[in-house]
């Protein structure tokens, strides 16, 4: 069969072409909402990106900023930094008023603008720019400010990197030379011990032993373990007077997590080798002192006494106790008033002090070693009285040996600085800064000196920080004034008789390990 | 025009419109589903950049679980409460009596919660129990999108590890 063909009408002709180009047209709007979505998406995860990328540009200002106002905190205009004095106005309309420090930085494509605000606790402003996708001035930006607290370096009394390892009876306690409550003349009281004396290893474990007591809590890090013997405690102070024994619930941790960077010299050159000499020491004495009153009364007087109370303001010169002084009396029996003067003794029990007049005591002593306010350096020191006057930094080349009773005295004028390169012996009543406190001197272990050691009813109070030594305790004698202060070293071994007491006034007061993170805002 | 020139033509004319339609059922579907990827990318993103300014600036981590994690916060502010709920498939962030939805048809979501100690010789840090201890926070969550009833599209977050950024 064959079917004629026609020609199409006129208004037939080229409807294939029309159906053709309505699907390509469909197809195209298709793929070009496929391509414009793609592009969409694609500028989205950039923009995402770069957004995201703004935080770690603003954060390597934050750190160039915490590092600044550590190392450079009475000298902020340095390093690069400008001060103004009439405020900042950043991006994103952020103004600050003030003095300001800033500096800026281009990194990797962006830049940062980092801008601190000083005193004692600093605020830190950063913006991290970034130009947007496809763009090279137009700018994201993303700010962080930051408000800062000093980290105390020793906000513990002993923190070892390694072990810590007792053995006997070990006690660590805390006290407060700047709080009479928990001190008595800025010197160790053990009626007035507080219970911060923590102890901690980073790195390894803490044992406690058979009978060590800690008034505070003990913490490692997470593989760290503890161990207490039978008789040992950690804890509270009410909890150990109470007999508590083992790990009190809460004094414990396994997040601890501390820094140990090396000690280094803080100068080269420019110091001094300090000199030795008689030192004429004075010291005053009160005298002639005056007393009061009397709370002892006449025996078996014939009535109630109603006046005349024996009270005297002075004290009776010459005499010696008990003082024979007469007490006038007014008694009254059957209603009849009698005056009688009664002559008896008394025992003077309170007695108020002033001072008249007095006498100078003079002494001297020989010191091998007299620093005043300088940078010093001695090839190293054994058994050698040391005096320190002003501010001093001394560089131990060498070793610290003392012994026989000498001693490095800390006058209340005075602090001493010390960096070892090789070992720290104290021995045989050798004594360190025995009346100052704990501020006043600091021993830094160079990343040499692996050996601290305190023996024989030796006595410190300071600091140490001696990240790469092994510290042992050999022995406290019979006093409790063994070692006040605080220590970071790399290891610690505890024997004998030994007491340990955390002074709080270095979490307060003693020097930061860095500026910290207090609060971060994003603006 | 013979009988086998229109059946031949009438045979080529329905491949033709079946192809024609078979592409355009196609590119609907995919169209449909890119668009999907890029709403669920989207919402990803914004919960991840909220999740992770909040963590940055808290404080600390007052108490969490795997499903809800309450951050402290600093100046002021109201305690920020971030909680999935499994039958809903939501995560909604909550700060005073302010509460928004982050993220819908949200198939599974675990808060994770490290400490500050690494995990020796790796960057894996030790998980904790105690929120005193937390000090990075780990967000896992897998959201899906449908169409025409059936769950095409999925995407997971795996890789988000935030630090608080106070210091102790």
């Amino acid at each position: 069969m064959k079917l004629q063909s026609s020609l199409r009408p006129a208004r037939q002709a080229g409807s294939v072409l029309v159906v053709t180009l309505l699907i390509a047209m469909i197809i195209g709007i298709t793929l070009a909402a496929f391509m414009d979505l793609s592009s969409a998406q694609h500028r989205a995860v950039v923009r995402s990106g770069v957004w995201n990328s703004c935080i770690p540009i603003a954060e390597s200002g934050l750190e160039e900023a915490l590092t600044h106002v550590f190392l450079n905190s009475t000298n902020l205009e340095s390093q690069g930094w400008t001060k103004t004095t009439t405020g900042l106005t950043m991006s994103n309309s952020i103004a600050l008023t003030g003095t300001v420090y800033y500096k800026s930085r281009t990194l990797n494509g962006g830049r940062f603008l980092a801008a601190i605000q000083g005193g004692a606790t600093p605020t830190l402003t950063v913006q991290g720019l970034l130009p947007k996708p496809l763009t090279t001035n137009d700018m994201l930006t993303r700010t962080i400010e930051v408000r800062t607290v000093g980290a105390s370096l020793f906000a513990r009394g002993l923190v070892a990197r390694g072990t810590i390892n007792w053995n006997g009876g070990i006690l660590s306690d805390s006290f407060d030379s700047q709080n009479s409550a928990f001190s008595t003349g800025g010197r160790y009281d053990p009626a007035k011990r507080n219970d911060n004396g923590s102890i901690g290893s980073v790195e390894g474990n803490v044992d406690v032993g058979s009978s060590g007591t800690i008034y505070g809590s003990a913490g490692t890090g997470p593989t760290g373990s503890i161990s207490t013997g039978p008789h040992a405690a950690v804890g509270s102070a009410s909890y150990i007077a109470g007999g508590g024994t083992g790990i009190q619930t809460g004094h414990s941790q396994n997040d601890l997590n501390v820094a140990f960077p090396d000690a280094s010299v803080p100068f080269t050159s420019g110091y001094t080798i300090p000199g030795g000499g008689n030192v004429v020491n004075v010291s005053s004495v009160s005298t002639n002192s005056t007393a009061s009153n009397s709370l002892v009364y006449p025996t078996s007087p014939p009535g109630p006494v109603t006046t005349n109370y024996p009270i005297s303001t002075t004290f009776p010169t010459g005499t010696t106790y008990p003082v024979t002084t007469n007490v006038v009396a007014t008694t009254t029996k059957k209603g009849k008033t009698t005056t009688t003067t009664y002559t008896t003794n008394f025992t003077y029990t309170q007695f108020i002090w002033t001072a008249t007049s007095y006498t100078t005591n003079y002494s001297t002593n020989y010191y091998e070693h007299i620093l005043d306010t300088g940078d010093y350096y001695v090839s190293g020191i054994a058994n050698a009285n040391v005096l320190v006057r002003g501010n001093a930094r001394l560089w131990v080349d060498g070793s610290v040996s003392e012994a026989g009773g000498k001693a490095f005295t800390i006058s209340n004028t005075g602090t001493l600085q010390m960096w070892v390169r090789d070992s720290v012996s104290f021995s045989g009543n050798a004594a360190a800064n025995t009346t100052g406190d704990a501020l006043r001197m600091r021993i830094n272990g160079l990343p040499t000196c692996t050996s601290i050691s305190f023996s024989g009813n030796a006595e410190f109070t300071g600091t140490i920080y001696a990240p790469a030594a092994d510290l042992r305790f050999n022995g406290g004698g019979a006093d409790r004034a063994d070692f006040m202060g605080a220590a970071i070293v790399g290891s610690a071994q505890l024997n004998g008789h030994f007491e340990f007491h955390y002074d709080e006034n270095l979490g307060r007061a003693g020097p930061s390990s860095t500026f910290v993170i207090a609060s971060w805002v994003e603006l | 025009m013979t009988l086998v020139e229109v059946l031949v033509a009438t045979a080529i004319g329905t491949i033709i419109l079946a192809a024609a339609g078979s592409l355009m059922v196609y590119n609907a579907r995919s169209l449909a589903a890119l668009s999907n990827y890029a709403d669920l990318d989207q919402y990803s993103r914004r919960a991840v950049d909220k999740l992770s300014q909040d963590i940055r600036q808290a404080t600390n981590v007052v108490s969490f679980t795997a499903t809800e994690l309450r951050l402290g916060t600093s100046r002021g502010r109201s305690n920020i409460v971030y909680t999935y709920g499994p039958t809903a498939k939501t995560l909604t962030r909550r700060e005073g009596s302010n509460t928004e939805i982050l993220l819908r048809e949200c198939d599974a979501l675990t808060f994770t919660v490290f400490g500050r100690n690494n995990v020796s010789n790796t960057w894996d840090q030790f998980v904790v129990t105690n929120a005193a201890g937390a000090k990075l926070i780990k967000l896992n969550w897998t959201c899906s999108r449908t169409i025409l009833g059936a769950a095409v599209n999925t995407e997971s977050v795996q890789t988000a590890k935030i630090v608080l950024r106070k210091q102790d």
